[in-house]
């Protein structure tokens, strides 16, 4: 006997109702529908890494990064050179702090907490969610990287964002240009260009960052003691220990604007990111490792 | 409709969505083309109905995969459902309209982007919020959503214009069904 075919107008009713249920059903319900997309990123990767890292490289043409062609070394590239020495200055200065602690600790006989060590590696940007405010990375759990790893700029020590979920071959990063980031707000020093020195931290002014719908960082509330120690073109650092310690001295952007606000005890601070986060050509994620079964707690 | 042109062409259009949109993007504001979105009003304009959801289904299920979301605990969520449900509606928007068209005009395929692309997010829009307010996903304002979608659409509707010239010229590999094809006619009355 002959089966009967289905009927396809009660098949798309069927199909309609399951996706409005998948649609608004709540998440813990239906996080496993995620796992679809980790072999999809696979095979849409490919294709739309190149493409991404063309558009990188349209970008960058119209907003040249590009060395000078005589061969000398352009202004920006010098101005990259004395970030990137300055943060590693600032590290240092952090480390000795952390090492004057931990001799006090271990006089005190308190076993002191140590930060774990950060594994550095380059992932290429393959795709953008404009809507979502992420960026999708071709690293994934299979080269190490995990949650809470913090994505910088490759070619500075700008901060991208932190990785947010992981598939096998594909990360997603949250930017810090999106109002949703959490933690919501960053703790940002105000420093100069000059050579950092320990002063320049103990002395620098902060402000609270959040996200505006602009792409830009804003602080509206700012102490006007404070904003009047800060102008248009300072440097902001990220110096907030809600973030992971390889986040820390990260460039988060420049003082752009300093705007009164309705209370005379108050400045708007608004904060501009150096580099374009959701157009990067690549990031280098900085990977917690995991600490050694025996260490150290 | 063949199937197997239809994954190629499908599989590229989501590598240009995912890997291409930033390029074609208005300043750092979230508006951007679809093509995707230009690629179902293709096949919507010539294939059959039934076949023009089934693409839509696909095509929609893809973009949701593909567009995952920020939750409030700080990870991210996939949402199936918003995309596939707006690409079926759009497709069966198309398909409605395309009786009142001159489908062999790019004019035509770029007006009905802008039409399709703005239903598919109105319904995106409005499922996601109604889920945002009792569960863990986070959106921004609806307002604003809904605005910088349907600006999506008037730029998707532009790109349509080279993207759907290019189209045209690999239709007979999609091997459309003649059915479909009917021209509209009015029929004299006896």
């Amino acid at each position: 006997m002959a089966r009967n075919a289905p009927n396809p107008r009660a098949l798309l009713s069927a199909t309609i109702l399951v996706l409005v249920v998948l649609a608004l059903a709540p998440t813990r319900f239906t996080r496993w529908v995620g796992w679809f997309r980790n072999p999809l990123m696979i095979l849409v990767a490919p294709l739309s890494g190149p493409l991404a890292a063309l558009s990188s490289r349209a970008h960058e043409a119209v907003d040249p990064e590009t060395d000078d062609p005589r061969g000398l070394v352009s202004r920006e590239d010098l101005q990259r050179q004395l970030d990137e020495a300055n943060q590693v200055s600032a590290r240092a200065l952090e480390r000795v702090r952390e090492l004057e602690s931990l001799v006090t600790e271990y006089q005190r006989g308190v076993p002191p907490y140590r930060d774990p060590a950060v594994r550095k590696l380059e992932a290429a940007r393959i795709g953008v969610n404009l809507s979502a405010g992420t960026i999708d990375v071709s690293r994934g759990s299979r080269d190490g990287v995990t949650v809470g790893s913090v994505a910088i700029a490759r070619r500075s020590q700008h901060l991208v964002g932190i990785v947010t979920s992981v598939g096998p071959r594909v990360s997603t990063v949250h930017l810090i240009t999106d109002r949703r980031l959490d933690p919501p707000l960053m703790v940002g020093l105000v420093v100069s260009d000059d050579v950092w020195k320990e002063q320049t931290f103990t002395d620098a002014p902060r402000c609270q960052l959040k996200a505006d719908a602009d792409g830009t960082l804003v602080d509206g509330a700012v102490p006007a003691g404070a904003a009047d120690r800060m102008q248009t073109g300072h440097l902001v650092v990220l110096s907030d220990p809600s973030w992971p310690s390889a986040a820390q001295y990260c460039i988060l952007g420049r003082i752009t604007r300093i705007e009164p606000t309705d209370s005379p005890h108050y400045r708007k601070v608004v904060v501009t990111p150096q580099v374009d986060v959701s157009r990067v050509r690549s990031v280098i994620l900085n990977i917690p490792e995991a600490p050694r079964a025996g260490g150290a707690p | 409709m063949n199937w197997v042109v239809f994954i190629v062409f499908a599989y590229a259009a989501l590598g240009m969505e995912w890997g291409l949109r930033d390029a074609l993007q208005l300043g750092n504001l979230p508006v951007a083309p679809s093509f995707v979105m230009i690629l179902l009003v293709f096949i919507s304009l010539w294939a059959t109905p039934m076949v023009s959801i089934v693409a839509g289904l696909i095509l929609g299920a893809m973009l949701d995969m593909l567009n995952q979301l920020p939750a409030r605990d700080g990870t991210d969520v996939v949402v199936l459902g918003p995309h596939a449900l707006g690409c079926m509606l759009a497709a069966y928007t198309v398909v409605t309209m395309r009786a009142l068209m001159f489908r062999r005009g790019v004019l035509s395929l770029a007006f009905l982007s802008v039409v399709a692309m703005a239903i598919a997010q109105i319904i995106v829009v409005s499922l996601l919020y109604v889920r945002s307010r009792y569960d863990v996903i986070s959106i921004m304002g609806s307002g604003q959503e809904l605005s910088s979608r349907l600006a999506s659409a008037v730029a998707t509707g532009v790109v349509a214009f080279p993207v759907g010239a290019a189209l045209g010229l690999f239709k007979g590999l999609f091997g459309f069904d003649e059915a479909a094809r009917k021209p509209f006619r009015i029929r004299p009355r006896l």
